[in-house]
């Protein structure tokens, strides 16, 4: 039998900071996979000449440097930016490159967490599932909708898990309203016709809808003392990346207009979401399913975590990785 | 596939009571798809006061119902204040600014943790005695109703108050 062929292409860590190399250094070594750092854009670009790396590891104010754009912008290796001290402002630009579809936000050892999964999961090339970020062996619930009136009733279920598990009122009102806004999203803002039309974005909210085939819509969530991941996964795959780019950009602050009776809101909800949780992960299987998982850590308070910007990353099936 | 009317009953309630401060609304329960608050801005006069410590959720569909209510006491031409806003109007309120519009706030519930007991907290903050702190982004100091414990601000300070400016 023929060996496999590894993928020996290097993860390209360019950072300033000598320390920080260090610590990711640590962190990525588990890939048993080439690190190659770069101390700055320059170095990174030689490095480049080399072959294109496996993964680019940034700091996020070298990938918003003009030369920054023009090093990594146009690539198809993925990118995946360190946002460390950085002010909430600062997210909006970030945002705002087309290219970005993994950013890390919060220090360590949540850093530490979230930058070995991603890498991983972009490894492996199995992106779904809520349990790659939980310890292992822990209970998942799951529930499925058969009809879109249960909305409520599958978040009062949660809740209920939530307060009994006595994780406390901050965990208890994010986690009621992520599960309330996945679940909105899946079922009245994913579904799309063969025209592509949106065809239930409309429909009253409290308007009984049985669900059956594409139309299924799954909770699930487990935690495991370190998150509370929620999972909701719909079957129609129209989400994208632009699309999440632009609605989280909108949690990004505040600023006038965010929600405007013209757009009725579009967009809202995901940055409501985005805003009360401490990783948003998007797992896109183009016109077959959407998954979008929530992370709450449950051991540190908000202002131990040092950052108010939250992590995310934005998984596609579709991924090039040439 | 088969529809209906909803079957599902509002969770939230509104109670409006007139005193010599002005009218007073009352919002209590889960402000969301069902709530219906917009047709409430005839019922309120030129000086309202709303009442928001009762309500324990609103979702983005609920927070363009408020801003509707909100916009119509506006064009009215009513002076709003909020007494008593509960932490999940505060928390979309930070994130959309239309969700305070041009309302004054009284008072306000925040998040306080006690480092001794782990005791966590919904406290409320009065606006005009603080009113230097708070724009200053600094929560007034609490006391932990169960230990006595100085307790600590369970959120981002200038996140939270941003409401606030």
């Amino acid at each position: 039998m023929a060996a496999a062929t590894r993928d020996e292409r290097p993860i390209l860590v360019v950072h300033p900071d000598r320390k920080t190399q260090r610590t990711l250094h640590r962190i990525l070594g588990g890939t048993f996979r080439p690190v190659v750092l770069a101390d700055d854009l320059a170095a990174a670009e030689a490095r480049l000449g080399d072959g294109p790396p496996f993964l680019v590891v940034i700091d996020h104010q070298l990938v918003l440097a003009e030369a920054g754009r023009r090093i990594f912008g146009g690539r198809d290796t993925p990118c995946l930016v360190l946002l460390q001290d950085a002010e909430p402002e600062e997210l909006a630009s970030v945002l705002g490159l087309g290219s970005l579809s993994y950013l890390l936000a919060n220090p360590m050892p949540l850093l530490a967490e979230e930058l070995s999964v991603t890498v991983h999961k972009l490894l492996r090339r199995q992106i779904f599932g809520l349990e790659k970020y939980l310890t292992w062996g822990i209970e998942v619930r799951q529930r499925s909708l058969d009809d879109a009136d249960q909305r409520r009733a599958l978040v009062d279920d949660l809740a209920a898990d939530v307060h009994g598990a006595g994780l406390g009122p901050r965990v208890l009102a994010a986690a009621t309203l992520i599960a309330d806004e996945l679940l909105s999203n899946a079922l009245f803002n994913a579904p799309v016709d063969d025209s592509g039309t949106r065809h239930h974005q409309d429909d009253a909210r409290g308007a009984s809808r049985q669900l059956g085939g594409r139309d299924q819509v799954t909770l699930r969530y487990a935690c495991d003392a370190r998150y509370l991941a929620i999972e909701v996964e719909d079957r129609f795959g129209s989400l994208d990346r632009r699309t999440i780019l632009r609605c989280l950009s909108k949690a990004t602050g505040r600023a006038p207009d965010k929600v405007s009776m013209q757009t009725r809101g579009a967009g809202i909800g995901l940055a409501t979401v985005y805003g009360s949780c401490n990783h948003l992960v998007f797992n896109l299987e183009p016109g077959q399913r959407t998954q979008v998982i929530a992370l709450i850590d449950v051991r540190f308070r908000p202002a131990e975590l040092i950052n108010a910007v939250c992590s995310f990353g934005i998984f596609s099936t579709e991924e090039r990785r040439s | 596939m088969t529809s209906s009317a909803t079957s599902i009953k509002p969770r939230s309630q509104a109670a409006i009571t007139t005193s010599a401060e002005g009218t007073v609304l009352v919002v209590t329960g889960d402000v969301d798809d069902h709530t219906r608050l917009v047709a409430l801005a005839d019922q309120l006069g030129k000086q309202a006061i709303i009442d928001l410590g009762g309500v324990g959720f609103i979702n983005s569909v609920g927070v363009r119902e408020w801003i509707t209510l909100l916009e119509a006491l506006d064009q009215k031409g009513a002076t709003v204040v909020l007494r008593n806003v509960s932490e999940p109007m505060v928390r979309q309120m930070t994130m959309v600014m239309e969700a305070r519009g041009a309302a004054a706030v009284e008072s306000f519930y925040a998040p306080y943790v006690c480092p001794g007991c782990g005791d966590e907290r919904s406290l409320l903050i009065a606006v005009e005695p603080h009113r230097a702190e708070l724009a200053a982004g600094t929560p007034p100091k609490q006391a932990c109703p169960d230990c006595g414990a100085a307790m600590d601000f369970d959120e981002f300070p200038r996140r939270y108050l941003s409401f606030l400016g």
